[in-house]
């Protein structure tokens, strides 16, 4: 696969690829738009208008490749606020002063992306980030859950209450009528469903993304029911409202609230969460995108901009970045922006000619959706992971989300900001330094020798002066050698190491090399790679009980017992790999549309070229995001014609072996025929690979996955994180197939 | 601009005479200096002079074995921002040697401040010692500026005299250049365009600097280093003698006489001298510039 070219050339090159993608993207975005319409207070109608300018709008004046833009999730709180607010009660006329909010907020994007501050969403600390997001995922989880069993209008507002009065309405269904029963049923139903799918290993189900289902079920429970009926299904206020004369009974939006602050209010949080939610997206999509491709972050901010000002005004929702349906679309396929302006024309097209099918929608079905995607933001999984990296990262986390849920989003972020920098200066003690020079330049970078960069960075490094960093980072090529050197630094904050591991991901993909020094100031494998580097950790810091690892190499009982067993086998044990990745993973078509977040536990036998290792990953974003641990082996057999194929006892890479373009395969050992399943291309090559010896051996031992890309194997066993005992079966079973590939058979 | 760069030759080298706890090396220091400037020594003091002091002084010229006679002694009672600098000006004197102490505590130093009152107010070269010892080191590596400003050609030429009489084997010549006359790199096509345009600056400055080298005299045991780097002028170039563990780092005194206003708003000399990396000479020039 060539990357494709820009402009008119890359669309007629690749326009198939593109409509496929778009039409995929289309399909999910019609459900989420009109949901995130309602959960804004919205008619349906503005998410899907912001839809279609997105799409249509953006694909041409933007600057990143593969993204999908339209209504956003963080934005709904916002406009709902905004709606709230600004209409005094009123949601109508609340609506369109709104609309005016996101016309304003518009040029406020574009200014924001002319004057080239994309780089501002890197200022903010990470923890306190994904706390915020965190708590959108609550407050649209805690509103939508009402709708979802038949409460339109619950009598709180605020997301804590509207919590507890979920539980109580939910008692309370079992005496309701049985219109609401119908509805509650239908909603419940569409969650259940929701959180059931990944779990569901039906191969053709997965085709069609979750929500797509949810909604034609509904939709096909609400036709039905009717025909049977004679009258709707479902009560006429639970079904989906795009009136038929929605385009003749446009207005312009309504400014007159300009004068207050409430509208200014409205216009800058709505501008300040979409440069976010936008920006992070775009990031995200850059790792994501299959051709690596750079995004221009600012050209982006520019084409938002100007796609929500005409969006707000023919009455649609701000228009933003949505990683969401953007990882749907790469993993369906897209190639160049076309994807995207292909999906808003679908949509349009939708609106169009299939109102009334759009008519059919039960709202339940579509709260279902939008509580799912709000425990998806919430994602507990990632508590443990933050605990991991440093418990102050995940009091930061908790702090954040509360702030949020009781004080408001800006409110909630500003107050995380503050209370990150007061942990640092308790942290590491150096409280006066931080403020002083805070104001001063810290990086010097020049070029050593040819192509050979060193970076230096003194005083320290935390999200506050990381754009200066980042300004540098950005202007070394990344096809270079880059040296970034913190010894002059007295601590480098959670935030920074986590935009670094970035970075040295991207060098890595270019083809060039960053590489931390100086970052040695804690004893070497007490802290999680990511998380606060600090010389005060050395001397026994103030938190030290709070930190899991304080100051000492402190294993857990498994990394002991596994460091034990790698001596034991003649491997190093390193609890805490650093990120220069020496397994290379994404080498394996398993992990090419997966996000390596970190690894641990890293068993290495460096001359079989033999690695045990656990990663953690992560597939998607927010609602589509699928988080996992892995223990798998990688190794490269020596002296062996290694052919590419793919060996599976279930079907967890039938999916995969497809873009292998690989067949069924069979080697002639009856046996090891009907208990694998194996996949490749060339036969011959395989079938010399998979000799009697080779395929006795693989049936006297646990049965494992196994992909071979032609230089390295990725064999492992199952996808959750393995047990010890598991782990070392795993790396015996390896360890013993080096060692029989090595001895001449006879 | 076409001129002959004339190195500032040290003749006179005053030093002021404070009884710190590093006095004693600070003394040192700069007589070792002058001698191999081949320089007259002044010692300048500010203040009561009193018979204390008078033993004191003498037990320091002792230890260290400097002659009386080799030292021109003045001592003169007053306010010290003013009369160090009127006898500096009576006196003629090319260098003033001031100990300093690298910022250790948030509030002022006090050589610093000396040392902003007189680039503010004075006619003379700047040397600010940071590290003095009394035993003595060679000078080893040197980083001068070599930016381009009218005042860079002499500075240079003094950077390069003076490592001949220290002593000095690397002598690294920073050009500080400006961030903003690169492209900035959005994406992958302007990220070329970027590598392109800082290889032809770095290409024009280098022609500069090897026609200003080649008017100097250069010995053959100094090792010339160029170094062109793109960052904040001032501050880089301290940053870069700080990696580099220079000896001595030499830079143009600054354009404008350093008031509040530029200690709050820091930029070029301010934030080297909040933060010494290492000793600093400020090479005063009162060369008139004839643009050709």
């Amino acid at each position: 696969m060539h990357k494709p070219s820009s402009g008119f050339r890359g669309f007629t090159e690749n326009w198939q690829a593109d409509l496929k993608a778009g039409f995929v993207v289309s399909l999910v975005a019609l459900p989420i738009s009109i949901a995130l319409a309602l959960a804004s207070g919205a008619p349906a109608i503005a998410g899907l208008i912001s839809a279609v300018i997105g799409g249509i709008l953006v694909a041409h004046l933007g600057g990143s490749f593969v993204t999908i833009t339209g209504p956003g999730n963080g934005l709904a709180v916002v406009t709902l606020g905004a709606i709230t607010t600004l209409g005094g009660g009123d949601m109508l006329a609340g609506y369109y002063m709104a609309l005016g909010a996101i016309v304003v907020s518009g040029g406020l994007l574009f200014l924001l992306g002319t004057v080239r501050l994309g780089v501002l969403a890197d200022l903010f600390p990470t923890s306190a980030v994904q706390g915020m997001l965190a708590a959108i995922g609550i407050i649209i989880l805690a509103k939508q859950s009402h709708v979802m069993i038949g409460t339109l209008s619950p009598d709180s507002s605020e997301p804590i209450p509207l919590l507890f009065e979920f539980f109580a309405s939910l008692k309370g269904l079992i005496s309701a009528d049985i219109e609401i029963i119908k509805v509650a049923v239908m909603g419940l139903g569409s969650l259940i469903f929701l959180i059931l799918f990944s779990k569901i290993r039906l191969g053709w189900m997965h085709a069609v993304p979750a929500p797509l289902w949810v909604v034609v079920i509904a939709v096909g429970i609400q036709m039905v029911g009717t025909k049977i009926n004679g009258q709707s299904f479902f009560p006429e206020v639970y079904l989906v409202n795009i009136p038929a004369d929605w385009m003749s009974s446009w207005r312009l939006p309504d400014f007159s609230g300009i004068k207050e602050g409430s509208f200014w209010t409205a216009a800058i949080t709505l501008t300040f969460i979409a440069s976010i939610e936008s920006l992070l997206s775009i990031k995200g999509m850059d790792r994501l995108d299959p051709f690596k491709r750079k995004s221009n972050v600012n050209k982006d901010l520019r084409a938002l901009g100007i796609a929500t000002a005409v969006s707000g005004l023919l009455g649609g929702l701000s228009v933003v970045t949505v990683i969401a349906r953007s990882s749907v679309n790469v993993s369906n396929g897209a190639k160049t922006r076309a994807a995207n302006f292909f999906h808003g024309i679908l949509i349009l097209i939708f609106i169009l000619f299939l109102r009334s099918l759009l008519t059919q929608i039960p709202l339940p079905a579509l709260a279902a959706i939008l509580v799912f995607t709000g425990y998806k933001l919430l994602n507990p999984s990632q508590f443990s992971r933050i605990a991991e990296i440093g418990m102050e990262q995940l009091f930061l986390f908790f702090f954040t989300l509360f702030a949020t849920l009781i004080y408001g989003l800006i409110v909630g972020i500003a107050l995380g900001m503050l209370v990150t920098l007061v942990v640092q200066f308790v942290m590491t003690r150096s409280g006066m330094d931080i403020l002083r020079y805070l104001s001063r330049p810290n990086t010097l970078l020049y070029e050593e020798e040819d192509q050979k960069f060193i970076l230096n960075i003194n005083y320290f490094s935390n999200f506050l002066n990381y754009p200066r960093l980042k300004s540098k980072l950005d202007s070394v090529p990344p096809t270079s050698t880059l040296i970034a050197d913190f010894s002059n630094s007295s601590f480098v904050d959670h935030t920074v190491m986590e935009h670094l591991a970035g970075y040295i991901e991207l060098f890595e993909q270019k083809g060039g090399s960053l590489e931390l020094v100086g970052l040695d100031m804690s004893a070497a494998s007490a802290t999680h790679p990511l998380g606060v580097q600090s010389k005060a950790n050395k001397s026994g810091s103030l938190l030290g009980g709070l930190r899991r690892d304080s100051g000492k190499a402190r294993l857990s009982t498994k990394q002991e017992k596994l460091s034990e067993f790698s001596v034991m086998n003649g491997m190093d044990f390193t609890a805490w790999p650093t990120p220069n990745w020496d397994v290379k993973l994404d080498q394996f078509n398993y992990f090419k549309y997966r996000r390596v977040d970190y690894t641990t536990n890293l068993l290495a036998h460096h001359s079989r070229k033999l690695f045990a290792i656990e990663v953690s990953s992560h597939s998607g974003e927010f609602i589509m995001k699928d988080s996992q641990q892995l223990a798998c082996v990688v190794w490269e057999p020596q002296g062996v014609a290694l052919p590419k194929f793919v060996l599976d006892r279930e079907r967890i890479f039938e999916r995969l072996a497809h873009f292998a373009g690989s067949k069924d395969i069979l080697t002639g050992q009856i046996k090891f025929d009907q208990r694998f399943a194996l996949k490749g291309s060339n036969v011959k090559a395989i079938r010399s690979f998979f000799t009697k010896e080779c395929t006795d051996f693989l049936m006297r031992n646990p049965s494992f996955h196994m992909e071979s890309n032609g230089i390295a194997l990725l064999i492992f066993h199952k996808e959750r994180v393995a047990s010890v005992q598991e782990f070392k079966l795993m790396v015996n079973f390896a360890l013993d197939w080096a060692e029989q590939m090595s001895t001449p058979s006879e | 601009m076409d001129f002959k760069a004339t190195p500032v030759e040290y003749k006179k080298i005053a030093t002021a005479m404070g009884f710190s706890p590093m006095a004693k090396a600070n003394l040192a220091e700069v007589y070792r200096i002058a001698q191999k400037c081949g320089a007259d020594m002044f010692v300048f003091h500010i203040g009561q002079w009193s018979d204390k002091c008078e033993a004191t002084y003498n037990s320091f010229l002792k230890e260290l074995s400097i002659p009386k006679s080799g030292i021109t002694f003045v001592s003169k009672d007053g306010d010290p921002k003013v009369e160090l600098l009127s006898l500096c000006a009576e006196n003629k004197i090319d260098l003033l040697a001031l100990g300093a102490l690298t910022r250790e505590k948030m509030f002022k130093v006090f050589n610093v401040s000396i040392a902003r009152d007189v680039c503010r107010k004075a006619d003379v070269s700047l040397l600010l010692l940071t590290n003095s010892t009394v035993e003595g080191r060679v000078c080893e590596r040197i980083v001068v500026n070599g930016s381009d400003h009218p005042k860079t050609p002499d500075t240079l030429a003094t950077a390069v005299w003076l490592s001949s009489k220290l002593g000095s084997r690397e002598l690294y010549v920073v050009d500080e250049l400006n961030e903003k006359s690169l492209v900035h790199p959005d994406d992958d096509k302007s990220q070329l365009k970027s590598t392109r345009k800082r290889k032809q600056i770095e290409r024009e400055q280098h022609g500069r600097i090897a026609k200003l080298l080649s008017c100097c005299s250069v010995s053959k045991e100094l090792e010339i280093k160029e170094q062109h780097v793109f960052g904040k002028p001032g501050y880089t170039i301290a940053h870069y003698a700080k990696v580099k563990r220079a000896d001595l780092l030499i830079v143009n005194s600054p354009d404008t006489k350093l008031g509040l206003f530029d200690r709050i708003f820091k930029h070029d000399l301010e934030y080297i001298l909040s933060d010494l990396p290492t000793n600093l000479l400020i090479v005063h020039t009162t060369k008139i510039l004839r643009h050709a």
